[in-house]
């Protein structure tokens, strides 16, 4: 079978929906599907040689944000040569509503088309205004798949119809074996706690942590904090200097270093106070065996399985936030049961399982089965 | 009284005068730039609003790409629908979009945007010209002295990006 894979966002820049797009393709490549993908960027990064970049992603503000994205006449005429040439039998695009090359080859596709929603959030309102004009080429997906409960709810609103909920892959063995960084902590066993998320992007709850730090210092002297992901840790210049001492800044970490710094924690906290659809961080914090603590997101707490996987505490909460990593560094025999309960849960989102329930999709609108398509 | 007792009460005299009638001309002139304020804000907004309706107009051109008619629809939307508090951020965004955009050469929405947009400019720079030199005259020190500008609310200028979107609209 031959498939079109479309991913809005630029490969050049690290990205959620960007792994999604890397990891399903190549997971269907070894498994003999003949893959295209199209996305923009620049070919700056070695691709595989099925990629496709239909040039740089400019920013323009969409939605109260400024995205990258990738668009215009020369970019429209290049896809629809895309779909044209590559003799797919399913194009599955990745969120197909933003205006980049999903939008693009949704307009143009005649193929089949399977569509996965992965964000989620309140109404957008270029779904109310623009939506005459998204209206017909909304009418031609024939499959919509969302990753979350959360993003299944963001399409129904939108698309006013019922997606099949697939989740986020991963790859489980590459998290369950990292080998953790050599850090240099001293004489005796010293606690580590870690952060992963953009820095500066106050709902990846950095801010949250910090309020936490004095906390937890006061009752775990010798813990320390790795804090990872790009941005400027501008939220930790407030620590007093002995507390700030305690935290270390890694910065960006490549993507393969993150299950080292999984492998490194005794605890993994994700505060994040909001804008999650799926928990991606969390899930590979669960697949690497690392104890986990969130907050309560409706996104965490499904992949927490309500919490027996992993402790929560209120969103924005700092002192719940403390309470439950000490809970957790306090009773580690009860903290490892809870991990290998979480390693067992995540396989259901390892990519073997996960690109099972896609090709069920794909299989789904074939021509073959009686779909009817343009 | 002296000679020199009147001399000073009629100099006294003059200058409370003079003064009078510098203050009610001020005032006169204050007030009047205060409503040509108004007007020139209502003119912009109109512009501004006239300005969207042609990039949605433009957004419905089936000659354009369903990725730039999207950016450019939203953007639009946000202009006309969007809070009261963003009217402005808006209008940035709105040029931004239209700046991003690659529309066919010569289409009609294209030319009224086009149009739209130099008609805003105007507009902006027109409202603001009037906003400085108001805000200049309540500014001085006597106009301050004398609370010539009554309880006017100083006029404001607006901050965003006007520029023309840098469309071939082939020949007129």
């Amino acid at each position: 079978m031959r498939v079109g894979l479309v991913c809005p966002y630029s490969l050049d820049v690290p990205g959620g929906v960007q792994n999604h797009v890397r990891d399903l393709a190549a997971e269907l490549a070894r498994r003999g599907y003949e893959v295209g993908v199209l996305a923009p960027g620049e070919s700056a990064i070695v691709q595989p040689t099925y990629v496709e970049l239909v040039g740089k992603a400019v920013p323009v503000p969409y939605n109260g944000s400024v995205a990258r994205l990738a668009f215009g006449p020369r970019v429209a005429a290049r896809t629809g040569r895309w779909l044209a040439e590559g003799g797919f039998d399913v194009v599955h695009l990745h969120e197909p509503l933003i205006p980049s090359v999903s939008l693009l080859a949704l307009w143009a596709a005649e193929q089949p088309v399977v569509a996965t929603f992965h964000v989620a959030g309140p109404r957008s309102r270029a779904m109310t205004s623009v939506s005459a004009l998204l209206r017909p080429s909304v009418d031609k997906i024939a499959a919509r798949i969302a990753v979350s409960e959360e993003a299944r709810t963001t399409s129904v609103r939108h698309v006013g119809k019922e997606p099949v909920v697939i989740p986020n892959g991963l790859s489980c063995r590459v998290f369950a074996n990292g080998a953790p960084f050599d850090l240099d902590t001293g004489a005796g066993p010293t606690p580590v706690l870690s952060f992963l998320g953009r820095l500066d992007e106050p709902r990846k709850g950095l801010g949250v942590l910090a309020a936490a730090i004095p906390t937890l210092l006061a009752a775990e002297p010798r813990l320390r904090v790795l804090v990872a992901g790009r941005g400027n840790p501008r939220v930790l210049e407030s620590l007093a200097p002995d507390v700030r001492r305690a935290v270390h800044v890694l910065g960006q970490v490549p993507d393969q270093d993150r299950a080292r710094l999984f492998a490194s924690s005794n605890v993994f906290v994700a505060p994040h106070t909001g804008g999650e659809s799926f928990g991606m961080v969390v899930v590979e914090a669960m697949a690497s065996g690392t104890p986990v603590v969130a907050s309560d997101l409706p996104a965490f707490s499904a992949v927490l399985g309500r919490g027996a996987f992993g402790r929560m505490f209120t969103a924005g909460d700092p002192a719940g936030c403390a309470a439950t990593v000490l809970d957790v560094l306090r009773d580690p025999v009860a903290a490892r049961d809870m991990a290998q309960r979480a390693m067992t849960a995540v396989r259901r989102y390892d990519w073997s399982h996960v690109t099972d329930e896609i090709t069920a999709v794909y299989d789904a609108v074939l021509p073959s089965t009686g779909w009817p398509h343009r | 009284m002296t000679l020199g007792g009147w001399t000073l009460v009629a100099a006294l005299l003059i200058v409370t005068v003079v003064t009078t009638l510098w203050c009610v001309w001020t005032a006169t002139r204050l007030d009047r730039l205060h409503l040509r304020c108004a007007v020139a804000a209502a003119m912009l907004e109109e512009q501004a609003l006239r300005r969207a309706v042609a990039a949605q107009e433009l957004s419905h051109d089936p000659d354009l790409d369903l990725a730039s008619a999207v950016l450019v629809g939203d953007a639009a939307h946000g202009v006309l629908h969007g809070p009261d508090g963003d009217f402005w951020q808006a209008q940035s965004d709105l040029t931004a979009a239209l700046h991003a955009v690659d529309p066919p050469p010569g289409a009609g929405p294209t030319r009224e945007v086009l149009d739209a947009a130099r008609r805003l400019a105007v507009a902006r720079r027109i409202h603001d010209d009037l906003v400085t030199s108001t805000r200049d005259l309540r500014s001085r020190r006597r106009v301050r002295w004398f609370r010539l500008a009554g309880h006017a609310a100083a006029p404001q200028t607006v901050g965003f990006d006007d520029r023309m979107p840098p469309y071939d609209v082939g020949r007129r």
